[in-house]
């Protein structure tokens, strides 16, 4: 009885939810999941009325629609888990300051990614209730328990009555006594709060007129002075830690074999392992320590020396440690770390162990699945990062190919502006805007501490020009600005460049 | 409302005018080096670049600092320690007399600056009196590093266009593009013989030719025996075979028999055959140094 009246409840928040994120911001309802539905009555239709199970809610939202009771908390949780892999930057956010989510996007992509962490945010968003205190014991107590459990804070309401600026980006619904809905209105804040969201969008508008005029040092998230007044770089002019003893993270994820400058050579990933156990015969493992030691991570940048003892044990930690802030997140680099030679194969090989030797199977797979499969994992590894595993690949590659024209730019020139680029793009301010200016940057940077001068220093510049379709004015100004964002620290060690040497020479 | 006073101009670097001004809040003595940046250009100078990311890792007591890199739309500050005076015009007030102590301890000095860098992987590459600053205390610093570089990873293409002709060892004159700390080396011993001698330099030659043949002259040709390899180098050409004529009590009379032996460990035509920054430090030469120097420690 009990379970049935729940599921009675259920069903009505059900049917609340849907209605609320089907309500149009701006009246076309294509940012609405009613925009997958042919416009007829149905859309007028309220289906607030009747307890109408939503239909239309279909895929990663599909938590609305599972019949059984689940407990707000994990209802919650699963929706944010689903935005936050859609898009990180905007969860991120969301914990910090809830209205940055809703940035005032332009074009259709954005706009609807927006809508969607609109929809889905407010599912647990308040009803703005404005005659809430006229409500009725019964219809309060009603209301209340449906409110409740859409918004676990259990802070709700009155605030509605207050100035403006206390709305941030959300939908106001007037209702009758009755709980007839009279009035919706929708509140979106014009001044773009989530800068680097905002900045993107404009940069797009901006590149298909010419791509002139984007601010390099915002771009790259450094704050200066404006009106031409000196900016001071004082702060940045400690010397780098040496973490000489970074532990080298074992790129393998073979537990058999703990020979690594043998697997070094190795060149595949290997993820479907297929060994063979006394008692169980042949035995199958998938992706088995694929979490293991991906990326070593430093919350703080001053690294203890405890803490770098710890790190090699804390090989099981996986991931990014974000601090408590739910901001900074430090990784330590590797020259590996990004660009892992290994990840060319995903899961499409199967290595068969045998006592006396060790071969690997790898099917066929289509190249374009490989990409994705191979994104797929980069991104999961790197959440933070804008850019894909293949196009980070191939923008190595046009640098390469910039130096090689070039007979006096050698290839340590172009694995030193590797770890330039890299470093920027783990810092997460590379995005598809300014991957290559920034590119060029690193690699003109990297020419200039590497002798190139003169007549070569020219005719590098421009071919960096050419081949990315940059204009030098823009180039030249992101040189100072990537070398603001390194903190000046283009004085790398020896083993951080090596490695990207070695495969450079390797490779031509 | 600029933070520092510009004073007066010390001189015209490599890249920039260089002004010594005051800060206006600590009322600290400065030198700006200015450098001016267009837009059409090839954007930050190298030099500028290369002090500025080298200077950033080499925090030392014989080293200049950077205290600060201002920047805007047009010009480029940087913002170093103000030095009284560098050793070229320290020699210039010395009118032919110097103390041996002093040379002892700027010798010193040097070497222990050097040491760093070269443990830091930079080699500094322009090496010479005008580039060795001076203050009141009689502590020596190391600057100019805008003709660094790092090294470590070995590659043929280092510029063979660097140090000063005068303190430019024999491997480099000879175009050779592949060099290590010892480039260094060579140019801190012409260095501790010029301070031997209160100023004059040691090979002060007017061309490469001329270079050579002076460091021939006194140290005797090379030969593939004694630097094998040499004659590969890219622009090699075979000199006269000069034999060492004059000993170094000739060329340094002052300098005693320890110090003339550090002179020559340093001046050895073959690089591999030099020595290095950190075993001239433990040279016997210096086991008499002033201790508050020795252990004077960054």
């Amino acid at each position: 009885m009990a379970t049935a009246l729940k599921r009675q409840r259920s069903r009505r928040r059900l049917a609340a939810v849907t209605f609320l994120s089907n309500i149009s911001l701006d009246g076309s309802y294509k940012d609405t999941r009613l925009a997958l539905l042919p416009r007829n009555g149905a859309i007028t239709k309220t289906p607030f009325i009747g307890e109408v199970v939503p239909e239309e809610s279909d895929g990663p939202d599909d938590c609305f629609s599972e019949p059984e009771q689940q407990p707000h908390h994990i209802l919650r949780e699963k929706l944010q888990q689903n935005s936050a892999k859609r898009c990180p930057q905007r969860a991120a956010a969301r914990h910090g300051n809830c209205s940055d989510t809703h940035s005032s996007s332009t074009d259709s992509e954005g706009a609807i990614a927006a809508c969607r962490t609109i929809s889905e945010e407010y599912a647990f968003k308040p009803v703005r209730n404005r005659n809430e205190s006229e409500c009725s014991e019964s219809e309060r107590h009603f209301h209340g328990s449906s409110s409740e459990s859409l918004e676990p804070h259990g802070a709700k309401s009155k605030k509605t009555k207050s100035s403006k600026d206390k709305f941030g980006s959300e939908r106001i619904m007037l209702v009758t006594a009755k709980h007839t809905p009279m009035m919706v209105c929708s509140y979106v804040p014009q001044k773009k709060c989530n800068r680097s969201e905002s900045k993107r969008e404009t940069h797009r508008k901006r590149n298909t007129s010419l791509g002139d005029g984007l601010d390099p040092f915002d771009s790259l998230g450094i704050e200066r002075v404006k009106d031409g007044q000196e900016t001071s770089y004082g702060y940045l002019l400690t010397p780098s830690k040496t973490v000489k003893d970074v532990p080298k993270r074992s790129t393998i994820d073979d537990p058999t074999d703990e020979n690594r400058s043998a697997n070094q050579r190795h060149m595949v990933a290997r993820t479907k392992v297929l060994s063979w156990q006394p008692e169980y015969k042949w035995c199958f493992s998938y992706d088995h320590n694929a979490h293991r030691g991906t990326a070593h991570v430093v919350t703080t940048p001053a690294i203890s020396h405890q803490q770098q003892a710890q790190l090699p044990q804390s090989d099981e930690t996986t991931e990014a440690e974000v601090d408590g802030e739910g901001g900074e997140t430090t990784y330590v680099y590797h020259p590996e770390l990004l660009d892992d030679p290994e990840l060319i194969a995903g899961k499409h090989r199967t290595l068969l162990t045998f006592t006396s030797y060790m071969t690997s199977v790898i099917d066929y797979v289509k190249p374009s699945d490989l990409k994705k499969e191979i994104n797929d994992k980069f991104r999961a590894k790197f959440p933070h990062i804008q850019l894909t595993l293949s196009k980070l690949r191939s923008i190595k590659r046009e640098m390469k190919k910039i130096a090689k024209q070039e007979s006096d730019v050698d290839l340590l020139t172009v694995a030193q502006a590797y770890v330039y680029f890299e470093k920027l793009i783990l810092r997460g301010l590379i995005n598809k805007q300014n991957r290559k200016l920034c590119a060029g940057a690193s690699l003109i940077l990297s020419a200039k501490l590497n002798d190139v001068k003169g007549d070569t220093l020219k005719l590098l510049i421009e071919k960096t020009e050419t081949t990315f379709r940059v204009n030098r004015k823009e180039l030249i100004a992101y040189e100072f600005a990537v070398l603001v964002a390194l903190e000046f620290a283009l004085h790398v060690p020896t083993w951080e460049v090596y490695p990207h040497y070695q495969r450079l020479l390797y490779d031509s | 409302m600029q933070k520092y006073e510009k004073l007066e101009k010390i001189g015209e670097g490599t890249y920039g005018t260089v002004f010594k001004a005051k800060n206006r809040e600590t009322h600290e003595i400065v030198a700006l080096k200015r450098v001016r940046l267009d837009d059409d250009d090839e954007g930050v100078p190298s030099s500028a670049l290369r002090e500025i990311c080298l200077l950033k890792e080499l925090k030392h007591k014989n080293i200049v600092r950077l205290y600060d890199v201002l920047h805007s739309d047009k010009k480029l500050t940087l913002v170093f320690e103000h030095c009284d005076q560098d050793l070229k015009k320290y020699f210039d007030s010395l009118n032919g007399d110097i103390d041996l102590d002093v040379v002892k301890s700027f010798m010193y000095q040097l070497l222990r600056g050097l040491a760093f860098c070269h443990s830091h992987n930079v080699l500094h590459r322009d090496l010479k009196p005008q580039n060795l600053l001076i203050n009141k205390n009689g502590e020596l610093k190391l600057a100019d590093f805008g003709l660094a570089r790092a090294f470590g990873i070995p590659v043929k293409c280092y510029s063979a266009e660097v140090v000063t002709l005068w303190y430019r060892p024999p491997d480099v004159l000879f175009g050779a593009k592949l060099y290590t700390t010892s480039i260094d080396m060579w140019s801190a011993g012409c260095i501790f013989a010029e301070l031997a001698n209160a100023g004059r330099p040691l090979f002060p030659g007017s061309d490469v030719d001329d270079q050579l043949r002076r460091i021939f002259k006194l140290l005797g040709t090379p030969t593939e025996e004694t630097w094998s390899g040499m004659s590969q180098l890219p622009d090699y050409k075979p000199f006269p075979i000069y034999q060492p004529n004059m000993s170094l009590s000739q060329v340094v009379p002052k300098l005693g028999n320890r110090g003339r032996d550090l002179l020559q460990r340093l001046l050895v035509c073959n690089p591999m055959g030099r020595m290095n920054a950190e075993d001239a430090m433990s040279h016997q030469y210096f086991n008499d140094l002033n201790p508050a120097i020795k252990n004077d420690r960054c």
